[in-house]
């Protein structure tokens, strides 16, 4: 039984020329979990936002969308409102009011349910979702991963037939993105709720999933339970590494039928490979430069005189011309710790040295020039102007010298570019004042596949012509692929900096998926590029 | 029962003008200093030592209105001293004194009522009358403290691009401008998707309900029908001009009728109400934890 019928669908915006949605036509059965991917600028959004009349884009359009035989263009407001439900990517900006109970009665507010209704299904609501311990709160004191668990419970209090979601953890931090697919899964499952989902973050959504649609130049390429849609964009790369790891893995070596999706379907794939001949791949030993460009020595800091220390006596030594990547759960301190070295905080205690000086003898601005720049992790804030041209030139940035294609973006509005161009202008923007030393805070965060490969060999360039660079991240996979050298940050201090293949391969929990896969099997396995070598060297 | 700030915003917001309102428009000495005394009690209950600013701040107004009134008025007819050709007279130094009991007393009540009236108690009040005004109080209140977070942030991401020298004037003030352009910029855009995630949910479709979590409770009912007796037990002896007072040219009180006393006694209770309640539910705990 079709809940959703979507006929030769199609869209484009005014002023251009192509299609953003052109001939599409699907069904998503009762209680599916569809989840659609496809790269920056494919259309998913817009098909999405067309799929909820309250959001469509203002365009021209043709075709037809049915939701339960019902033509979505004779549905009332109320109906609509309340059958279909949309949850978007920003956790920030889609709250409302300033309480969370507030929050959960909005919608039912605007449809004019009696009081007591409204009770109930709040209540139950926030049961569901475990929100009773922060119920009286305001919504601003709340963490990325519960704004975004307040704004599905919000939708769900209107007990839709059918839930939307664009996107919904770009922007939290891994644990709090996985614990949000796992509530997703479980409505899916209590409920039988039908769920159409995007992601960026594949590698958990994807298993979840009962088919995988994939989208490319607004058309689609496949629709298609998971295990055989993989095979579908072999010849994508930008959209292949979005895949999980394991199905990514299975491509390479060439595998037949079923893809593997999980780490361990993705553990029985390696045990064929498992016939000890080559157990570890050569270890080139890592010899960093002699010249430390950033020292920490014992460095304490807290926010307020009878507030706990954040930073607990860290201590580090980065050396010129290499990628340092510190790792860490959310609230370890972390960001902090980039932030002093920055001189945005000022530390109570120890010392912090920049390229041999103290931070206290760089006099007025002298730090910020040609010396340290910092990308902060909401890189919006680092935009002033109304174009990337403008941005770019006040900046002093040589157009000509971009590390990357910008030509398209030039004349656009920072702010409306996707996540990954806006990381990568911006970092153009900061490299302007030609720093020797960057310090980035969550430089993955909220990009895709294709961006996040961009983004390494942009950092790596960097690196070569001599820049030092120090990234905080929870991204693993980022860190196994670019650093030089990791550490784990945990608890105010810093601990365990080593390589990135024998830090993942000695971490069992806190490592990439591929060192998971292949623990037991092979030694030293970190990345794909490792994992291939080393199975086909079995073969 | 339950202290003040427990009960529903209605009875606060009745308590708290019975209370101001009859202090405001009676002048007589007694009760204006039961109001006082009513009013600091519960403050230093609810505060304990906190705020000492205030209640230095407070002596200081007093001491000064109580000056300030003789220097200007020189009616009265008991002449203290003579200063500068102008007479200082007793009646306008009590008239003084008198007038800052009840600024004091006002401004005391006014603190406490801005402490219990939290922002969701008068979006309640709000909610009932007029809903679409009570969202827009919401969501500005949500709003603010996002401005100012997101002008952090910014504010730190531009001085790491060194554009500004940190010692100098008017390179702050120049970043400060800069600031602030891109952040309305920034919550223009961040609009779009409040709006579209509001409309996403209804907004405007139908007349809209307004959920509260307050109910009106027996405790509620208690103490209104409280407050509502004692004021008009008050209010009557204050029209009949049993509680009345007059300074000028000499001090002059009616005659204690019995009017006088239920008015006065009244008002004290409305006064120490409050602190009463509060008294009673800690008291009540202490009994309750002996006991276990």
């Amino acid at each position: 039984m079709e809940i959703l019928t979507v006929k030769n669908l199609n869209f484009m915006y005014p002023l251009c020329q192509e299609k953003a949605v052109s001939d599409i036509s699907f069904s998503v059965r009762k209680g599916e979990l569809l989840v659609l991917c496809g790269a920056t600028g494919s259309g998913k959004s817009t098909l999405l936002q067309m799929l909820k009349p309250e959001l469509t884009p203002t365009g021209q359009k043709s075709g037809e969308i049915f939701l339960e035989q019902k033509n979505l263009e004779s549905l009332t407001e109320t109906e609509s409102a309340s059958v279909i439900g949309y949850v978007m990517q920003k956790p920030e900006q889609q709250i409302v009011t300033d309480k969370v109970w507030h929050e959960l009665a909005f919608g039912l507010e605007n449809l004019h349910f009696s009081q007591n209704v409204i009770a109930r299904r709040v209540a139950e609501m926030a049961s569901y979702f475990g929100i009773g311990a922060w119920y009286d709160r305001t919504t601003a004191e709340l963490s990325g991963g519960q704004k975004q668990l307040l704004n599905l419970a919000s939708v769900m209090t209107m007990h839709p037939k059918l839930l939307i979601l664009d996107e919904p953890t770009a922007q939290l931090d891994p644990i709090a993105a996985s614990e949000f697919l796992s509530v997703i899964k479980k409505l899916n499952q209590d409920l039988g709720l039908t769920v159409i989902l995007t992601e960026h973050r594949l590698e958990e959504a994807i298993p979840l999933c009962d088919r995988l649609m994939i989208m490319q130049n607004g058309r689609i390429l496949t629709a298609e339970p998971p295990r055989q849609a993989i095979f579908s964009v072999r010849n994508h790369p930008d959209l292949l590494y979005a895949m999980p790891t394991a199905s990514r893995l299975f491509l390479e070596l060439n595998g037949r039928g079923d893809s593997p999706l999980t780490v361990r379907e993705g553990r029985e794939l390696i045990q064929k490979y498992d016939k000890n001949q080559v157990k570890a791949l050569p270890e080139m030993p890592y010899q960093h430069s002699g010249t430390p460009a950033l020292v920490f020595q014992d460095v304490y800091f807290r926010y307020e005189r009878h507030s706990p220390d954040i930073l607990q006596g860290v201590n580090f030594t980065v050396y010129e011309q290499e990628i340092f990547c510190i790792l860490g759960e959310n609230g370890s301190g972390k960001s902090t710790c980039l932030k002093t070295a920055a001189n945005l905080l000022k530390i109570y205690s120890g010392d912090i040295k920049v390229f041999g000086k103290k931070l206290k003898a760089y006099r007025g601005n002298a730090l910020y020039q040609n010396c340290l720049a910092m990308l902060p992790q909401d890189v919006q804030t680092v935009f002033l102007k109304n174009t990337v041209r403008e941005e770019l030139q006040e900046a002093g940035t040589e157009l000509a010298l971009l590390p990357f294609d910008a030509e398209k973006l030039l004349d656009r509005h920072p702010y409306d570019l996707s996540g990954g161009e806006q990381q990568l202008v911006a970092l153009t923007k900061i490299l302007a004042t030609e720093p020797k030393l960057l310090l980035l805070d969550e430089p993955t965060k909220g990009i895709d596949a294709a961006a996040k490969q961009k983004i390494i060999q942009v950092l790596q360039n960097l690196k070569k012509n001599g820049m030092t660079v120090v990234a905080v991240t929870h991204d693993v996979e980022f860190a196994a692929e670019c650093a030089d050298r990791c550490a784990m940050f945990f608890h105010g201090r810093m601990i365990a900096e080593d390589t990135p293949r024998r830090f993942f391969s000695e971490n069992s929990f806190y490592t990439t998926a591929i060192s998971r896969m292949t623990r037991n099997y092979f030694q030293n396995a970190v990345t794909i590029q490792d994992a291939v070598k080393l199975c086909k060297a079995n073969q | 029962m339950l202290t003040l700030e427990e009960l529903h915003p209605v009875t606060i917001i009745l308590y708290f003008t019975a209370v101001t309102g009859i202090a405001m428009f009676c002048n007589y000495p007694y009760l204006l200093i039961s109001s006082l005394t009513g009013a600091v009690i519960y403050f230093i209950i609810r505060n304990r030592t906190k705020h000492i600013r205030h209640h230095i701040f407070s002596v200081i107004l007093f001491l000064i209105l109580t000056a300030a009134n003789p220097l200007v008025s020189h009616n009265g007819v008991t002449v203290l001293f003579v200063l500068n050709d102008n007479p200082v007279t007793l009646e306008a130094l009590l008239y003084g004194a008198n007038a800052s009991v009840m600024v004091l007393a006002v401004l005391y009540w006014l603190n406490s009522f801005s402490q219990v009236m939290t922002s969701e108690k008068i979006l309640c009040i709000f909610g009932t009358v007029a809903p679409k005004i009570a969202l827009l109080i919401s969501m500005t209140l949500r709003f603010v403290p996002l401005l100012n977070a997101q002008s952090q942030k910014v504010s730190d991401a531009q001085k790491t691009l060194g554009y500004y020298q940190s010692d100098n004037m008017i390179d702050s003030i120049k970043e400060k401008g800069r600031v602030l352009n891109i952040v309305i910029t920034w919550a223009l855009e961040n609009g779009i998707i409040t709006a579209n995630s509001m409309s996403a949910r209804g907004f405007g479709t139908n007349r809209r309900t307004h959920f509260s979590i307050h109910h009106i409770r027996k405790e509620d009912r208690i103490v209104i029908i409280t407050v509502m007796l004692l004021s008009a037990v008050t209010i009557l002896s204050v029209s009949r001009k049993a509680v009345e007072i007059s300074f000028y040219p000499e001090i002059h009180s009616a005659e204690h009728s019995a009017l006088y006393f239920a008015g006065l006694s009244a008002y004290t209770g409305l006064a120490l109400l409050p602190s009463v309640l509060q008294a009673e539910v800690s008291l009540r705990w202490k009994y309750l934890q002996s006991k276990i």
